[in-house]
């Protein structure tokens, strides 16, 4: 409950500057793009076209399960949202935020992956065979991604919303 | 007059200590600037933030130059060859120019014009639920606009994944209707049928009976190992060039991943074509 209160105050303090919005939007749609098209990123960098991209989403969105989809929309808000408090923390110059951001920002970038339709990061990188012996192919990733996602968010919302600075145990 | 004096001479001295004073300021300052530069301190973060850097670098290379395969193109165009009956990931996809499309192609079935301008090559899993939408959705219009025009060469080779149990036996079954002449026909078979999730030996059997195989024949093809030893290859050939799911796609050494809609094919073929 506690920690609920806490997400629910960064998100407030965070928030309250429209620009954040902007940056959890476009991390957001980075995260969710680079997981959709990473599979086929050579043929969209050798023949790169807004159709050729667009249709390429398109098909391989078709190629997900709602499931998938709805796990990696979730885990791209909430990247989207760490990177958004980590910007509001460096500007306010809090250190020791950036490990915590950016393996959570890497574990989003794994993602909800589909051994059979190559799609994910993972796939790409050839752990398809590791993802096959999953119970769940790999959808595992995507709940386990999400937890790490949702602890990482409420680690920063404790940082966001303490109102002292803390004193070094080595000073005096 | 002279308490003017002293004071101006009282003042001149205050001064003067305050000089002497900013001076010896300024002295111990540059010891401490020169001490400074002696020595060069890294924080554990900065540390950190240094090695994050350096490997996020290293990765958005490595994805540009497909695994820092600088230039590192055979000329004849030969594959890097896996081991037989492993999946062998590889990062290096291939790109135009680079696979030899006769070397992927390799023996295995194809419709369309064998000298056609364009070959692609499909590496599937009867099995698996988006290769049966690819042969419901999309195969029937590239078949109707570039297939059956000659344009293209349509290549089918095995992929399949070891999840899907049935997989392997319905690419049997199919091979060895090919080897009675009839591959297309099974393989059409299965994919009209929802493909082999769900179906056994029974299934396979009945379908060989209905396109009229010497069924005696086809069952023992397929309990041949030279059979499975085909399919391997085909395996290891799709790995190879960058195939890391399916259904999977090589068109004039693009590689396409997924069940892409009609659009995505189109653009490439027609970009191959002119």
């Amino acid at each position: 409950m506690k920690n609920i209160n806490c997400v629910q105050e960064a998100l407030i303090i965070v928030y309250t500057s429209k620009r954040y919005f902007f940056v959890t939007l476009l991390a957001a749609l980075v995260i969710f793009l680079f997981n959709t098209l990473v599979s086929n990123y050579s043929l969209l960098f050798s023949d790169f076209s807004f159709s050729l991209f667009f249709s390429l989403l398109k098909g391989t969105l078709a190629s997900m399960t709602i499931l998938s989809i709805a796990l990696l929309v979730i885990m791209s808000v909430l990247a989207g949202v760490i990177t958004a408090m980590t910007v509001f923390l460096v500007k306010r110059q809090v250190k020791g935020n950036l490990k915590t951001s950016s393996s959570s920002i890497l574990v989003s970038l794994i993602a909800p992956s589909c051994p059979s339709c190559a799609m994910g990061f993972l796939s790409l990188l050839g752990f398809g065979g590791f993802l096959a012996v999953l119970p769940f192919k790999g959808l595992e990733l995507g709940f386990f991604g999400i937890g790490l996602l949702g602890v990482s968010t409420v680690y920063l919302s404790n940082k966001i919303s303490i109102k002292t600075c803390s004193i070094s145990p080595k000073i005096g | 007059m002279k308490l003017h004096h002293r004071w101006s001479r009282t003042n001149l001295t205050l001064k003067k200590i305050e000089v002497v004073k900013i001076e010896e300021h300024k002295l111990e300052h540059s010891a401490a600037e020169l001490k400074k530069e002696e020595t060069v301190t890294f924080t554990k973060a900065v540390l950190w933030k240094s090695v994050s850097g350096l490997l996020g670098i290293l990765l958005i290379i490595s994805i540009f130059t497909d695994g820092f395969s600088f230039g590192n193109s055979s000329p004849s165009g030969a594959l890097v060859a896996a081991p037989s009956g492993d999946v062998v990931p590889s990062l290096q996809a291939p790109s135009a120019g680079i696979t030899d499309m006769k070397v992927l192609s390799d023996d295995d079935p194809f419709m369309g014009n064998e000298n056609a301008a364009v070959t692609i090559i499909e590496f599937s899993d009867y099995e698996c639920p988006f290769c049966v939408k690819f042969y419901q959705q999309t195969l029937p219009q590239i078949k109707s606009q570039y297939i059956d025009t000659g344009k293209v060469k349509f290549v089918y080779r095995d992929f399949p994944l070891g999840f899907h149990q049935q997989a392997e036996p319905a690419a049997l079954a199919a091979n060895c209707a090919g080897a009675q002449g009839k591959y297309f026909e099974f393989h059409d078979k299965i994919f009209n049928n929802g493909g082999a999730a769900g179906k056994s030996g029974a299934d396979y059997k009945k379908w060989a009976q209905d396109l009229k195989l010497d069924v005696a024949k086809w069952e023992k093809c397929t309990n041949n190992p030279a059979q499975k030893q085909e399919i391997q290859k085909d395996i290891s050939d799709g790995s190879a060039a960058g195939i890391s799911g399916t259904p999977g796609f090589i068109i004039n050494g693009k590689l396409i991943s997924g069940a892409q809609p009609f659009s995505v094919f189109k653009q490439v073929i027609d970009a191959e074509l002119n």
